[in-house]
């Protein structure tokens, strides 16, 4: 965890200011950093489940949304977006590919991509907000 | 676990394959397979603890709420953590897609 050290009460009621001013954007910055490392490792499967014949355009519609900010969290959602060159969703193709059909065999690729990546994330995330924390406090 | 798990689903009385079906099935029939690790616990540079995720696909036509309850009662009783993650419909098979995530110690 991102670590603040002080001397004296009017020392840390200035950090805390200061980190009250600031503080959603620092979170902001660590949640999209994470999310990034998440949004690696799910293009990196993606990429090692289809075909070499694919056009790439499932990979290249992965993105992360916009920061969503309520009173108790900052989040970010990551997912497919707009529709290939046959006019069929992005979305859909992922989710034929990630939970299969009937007729095609399933070949996960995001829910593991998330297992694998959750460790980085989270340390990338604790990264950023450090820094961001000893930035500020200099 | 993964042979409780195995245990748990032909005690339903229905049609599992792991992984794949060697030749395509008729009727109902379902899919359990692995395919990465939930979590893990390290100590001493050694991993002492390792849960595997996977997901388990049944196809069905009947459309009541028998295979759910049946399914979930047996991972249930077996002590197997799941969660159903999607129910799909295909219209051009008329099956019901149950899919289950379930994770194993």
């Amino acid at each position: 965890m991102p670590k603040i050290t002080v001397s004296g009460i009017e020392e840390y009621i200035d950090k805390l200011e200061k980190l009250g001013v600031r503080g959603t954007g620092i979170m902001k910055m660590g949640v999209y950093d994470g999310a990034a490392v998440v949004a690696d490792q799910i293009r990196e499967n993606l990429n090692s489940v289809v075909s070499e014949s694919a056009t790439g355009d499932l990979a290249k519609s992965l993105g992360i949304s916009e920061m969503e900010v309520n009173r108790k969290s900052v989040s970010v959602n990551i997912g497919f977006s707009g529709y290939d060159r046959k006019g069929v969703a992005n979305q859909l193709k992922a989710n034929v590919l990630e939970s299969g059909s009937s007729k095609q065999k399933k070949r996960p690729f995001f829910r593991p991509a998330v297992n694998a990546s959750r460790k980085k994330a989270t340390l990338k995330m604790i990264e950023t907000i450090s820094e961001e924390i000893n930035r500020i406090f200099k | 676990m993964m042979d409780e798990l195995k245990n748990a689903l032909l005690s339903t009385g229905y049609s599992f394959a792991h992984h794949a079906w060697s030749s395509a099935p008729q009727g109902d029939y379902g899919v359990w397979a692995e395919d990465s690790q939930g979590g893990s616990v390290w100590g001493d540079g050694k991993m002492l603890n390792q849960s595997i995720q996977g997901t388990i696909d049944y196809f069905t036509r009947d459309d009541s709420a028998s295979p759910l309850t049946v399914i979930q009662s047996a991972l249930d009783n077996a002590g197997i953590s799941f969660y159903l993650n999607t129910v799909q419909f295909e219209d051009d098979t008329g099956y019901i897609h149950y899919e289950w995530v379930f994770e194993v110690v």
